[in-house]
């Protein structure tokens, strides 16, 4: 090894090590220069940090892009938690399980109490309602006091009357218990907070508390079409959950010079809590008078009083299914006089596709106007935008025979066609009268028929169980088979001489009910008044439904 | 490598075992380069102990990208030049017989090396200043020359020609006596 290899090799292993004293001592430094730096440096040290990162400039990027991300996170986080506000209410009560609501009426100076329960997973309903009544007594005409509760347990309906202390029942198809169950958001909707297709013309007008909890009190006011009735409308809604905590409707009768004076307060919705045990059982109270039994009830549904003439003649249209191209399988039939239908021979040698029967009285086609806005019997649209009508010729597919009725099966299909894009469909019934009474129109518009979408296994289960109750011998006619009905509902609208017909024949009723309309504002009586008794929105005959710009039926 | 750039990470977070473990890492090696370049044990001392107690202070303001142990021993170069600059005013011996007042015990108490290590600091002390830095830079310290010139803001070739310079006149010196 050359000597310079030999120095160096020496130099490098060179080794000086600290000794245990110098250790101890250079440890002890070090240590409390760490801590002493840190105690006076934690504050410097946050800045240093940040100078630190941000000397990098991939570092400026990376924060530069968390800044971006925190924005929009903030932004959606902000946008998703927003305060609740009216118009979420229709949507909150949509998707509740169970809706409980409790109101009371100011009328005539009598507190009136209505009690509501909605079990929207299992399609039951509770109606409980105090109403006056007017009835004339050995001293002239008196006020009563009258109680009604109308319980649906998900088969059955119950109606009782505390006052008469009767109980009738009515029957449910299992289209029908299927449609409910779809019903019961839009049915406490209704009940909870009538006036929602115009919550957009609520303000929100300050602030108040219910029992602990802040809430938001939304307004609308607005005059009936004479100027005569003003009407004051406010809901409590909390920002932070949502839950409505009160709503009140006021009103001004200007020519008593009154004032406003509360007409009916909604004090409590409550959302998802746990009915009480028993509240939808169809149990008549001991020492009632039964009108019928469960056996013997009528069959029913939502929109199944299609049309009621003033000399008794009535149609009912217990189910409706809507199949994949828009067109409605309806089972009516006619009772006129309390009797049903003696014209069997109206029915007979009538073919699948043909014309409808000649009863008295016919659900002989239907419409629907899409860009109408309707809930129940409340119904509005942009005046100015043109009206489209959508119109469904009837035809005939089969009949049943059951207890004495005849159930005639008709099929309306729609020019053009309407996919069902929602599980319920509405159209509107046309009746025609096959009779002459007084000064009615012989075409004219019924009320509301809500149907249920179904998918062809669906159909073909809704359709038997509905002939156990409608078919003597629950034997299903050879007609009802979905595939025939699509080609059937082809083969009408491929006839357009069929629409043109039924366009002329509904011409008038057409003009006069909408057509020609002036938008108004009118009262109506609340439910669970004289005039709202028993069946509710489904049950109870419309008048022609008049898409107003803001109709207050 | 990876360790100290964990202990790195560590120590700006102002953990204590991570400055524990830096100081046990290093400790020998830096007062080995101490002590080459100032062959006074008390100085050398100094050096190590104002270093760690530097480095201990900078705490959450620590900064390096490079490597820690380089980084050290340039602290302990620069640090060393002084010392060797403030001596140089003050005459003192080179030649070990000065140690710090303050110090306490025995230097060969304090500092412990065998005989060879000691003989090659006392002859590393005849060189110039310059060539010595140069020589423990790269033999103890272990650093490139081109990381010595770019340290002393140097040319390669400088660097290069003192080191050269330096173990010739080492071999004169030693010539027949390693």
């Amino acid at each position: 090894m050359r000597p310079a290899d030999e120095i160096e090799k020496h130099l490098k292993h060179m080794s000086f090590k600290a000794g245990p004293e110098m250790d101890k001592a250079l440890w002890a430094d070090a240590l409390k220069a760490q801590s002493a730096s840190q105690e006076t440096g934690q504050a410097v040290g946050r800045d240093l940090v940040v100078r630190t990162v941000m000397s990098y400039p991939i570092a400026k990027l990376a924060v530069a892009a968390a800044m971006v991300c925190v924005a929009i996170i903030l932004w959606r986080t902000l946008l998703t938690s927003r305060a609740y506000a009216l118009s979420d209410i229709p949507g909150l009560l949509g998707q509740a399980r169970t809706i409980h609501i409790r109101s009371r009426q100011f009328i005539d100076g009598e507190e009136l109490l209505s009690e509501y329960w909605y079990d929207a997973e299992r399609g039951r309903k509770y109606e409980y309602r105090e109403s006056l009544e007017h009835a004339q007594g050995p001293n002239g005409r008196q006020t009563v006091t009258t109680v009604h509760e109308t319980i649906h347990d998900g088969r059955f309906i119950m109606h009782a009357d505390h006052s008469e202390r009767t109980v009738r029942f009515e029957r449910l198809l299992p289209s029908e218990q299927a449609l409910q169950k779809l019903m019961m958001g839009e049915f406490a909707l209704n009940v909870a907070l009538r006036d929602h297709p115009f919550l957009d013309r609520y303000t929100k007008i300050g602030r108040d508390r219910i029992s602990g909890q802040s809430y938001d009190i939304w307004q609308r006011e607005f005059e009936s079409a004479d100027a005569d009735l003003g009407i004051r409308l406010e809901v409590w809604v909390s920002p932070s959950t949502g839950d409505m905590g009160r709503t009140r409707r006021w009103i001004n009768h200007y020519r008593f010079g009154q004032g406003w004076m509360l007409a009916s307060e909604t004090d409590k919705v409550e959302i998802n809590v746990l009915p009480p045990l028993g509240v939808f059982a169809t149990v008549a109270p001991a020492g009632y008078t039964l009108e019928n039994s469960k056996t013997t009830a009528d069959i029913t549904g939502a929109g199944h009083m299609a049309y009621q003439t003033p000399d008794g003649c009535e149609l009912r249209v217990p189910l409706s299914l809507v199949l994949e191209d828009g067109s409605v399988l309806a089972c009516w039939s006619t009772t006129c006089d309390s009797v049903a239908s003696q014209a069997h021979d109206a029915y007979e040698n009538l073919t699948f596709g043909e014309g409808l029967p000649q009863t008295p009285c016919t659900l002989h086609g239907l419409i629907s106007i899409p860009d109408e806005k309707s809930y129940g019997s409340i119904s509005y649209r942009d005046e100015d935008t043109p009206i489209t009508i959508v119109y469904y010729v009837g035809r005939h597919v089969a009949c049943t025979y059951s207890a004495g009725k005849v159930c005639e099966w008709a099929l309306y299909v729609p020019q053009p066609e309407v996919p069902a894009g929602e599980p319920i469909s509405t159209t509107v019934t046309v009746v025609k009268l096959h009779r002459q009474t007084s000064e009615t129109r012989l075409i004219q518009l019924g009320s509301r028929l809500i149907s249920l979408v179904v998918t062809r296994a669906r159909f073909a289960e809704y359709v038997a169980g509905a002939m156990c109750e409608l078919s003597e011998n629950a034997a299903i006619p050879a007609e009802m088979i979905y595939e025939h009905l699509l080609e059937l509902a082809k083969q009408v609208r491929g006839a357009p001489e069929l629409y043109n017909d039924f366009k002329d024949e509904l011409r008038e009723e057409i003009e006069e009910c909408i057509g020609g309309f002036e938008p108004v504002e009118v009262s109506r009586s609340e439910p669970g008044t004289k005039n709202d008794r028993g069946r509710g929105t489904e049950g109870r005959h419309v008048p022609a439904p008049r898409p107003q710009r803001d109709t207050f039926l | 490598m990876i360790e100290d750039e964990v202990l790195k990470l560590r120590f700006k977070a102002g953990r204590a075992e991570a400055l524990k473990r830096i100081y046990e890492k290093y400790r020998d090696s830096l007062l080995t380069l101490a002590m080459a370049l100032l062959n006074d044990t008390s100085l050398a001392e100094d050096v190590v102990h104002d270093v760690f107690v530097s480095f201990a202070q900078s705490g959450t303001k620590f900064r390096i990208r490079g490597n820690l142990g380089s980084y050290l021993s340039t602290c302990v170069v620069n640090r060393a030049r002084d010392y060797h600059r403030a001596r140089k005013r003050q005459r003192r011996d080179l030649h070990g017989h000065a140690h710090s007042a303050g110090a306490a015990g025995r230097p060969d108490q304090r500092v412990i090396a065998d005989e060879q290590s000691r003989r090659m600091a006392k002859t590393l002390g005849w060189l110039p200043y310059e060539q010595r830095e140069v020589i423990t830079l790269h033999l103890n310290a272990q650093l490139k020359f081109r990381e010595i010139a770019k340290m002393q803001n140097l040319p390669l070739s400088t660097v290069r020609g003192r080191y050269r310079h330096g173990i010739e006149r080492l071999r004169s010196i030693l010539d027949g006596n390693l």
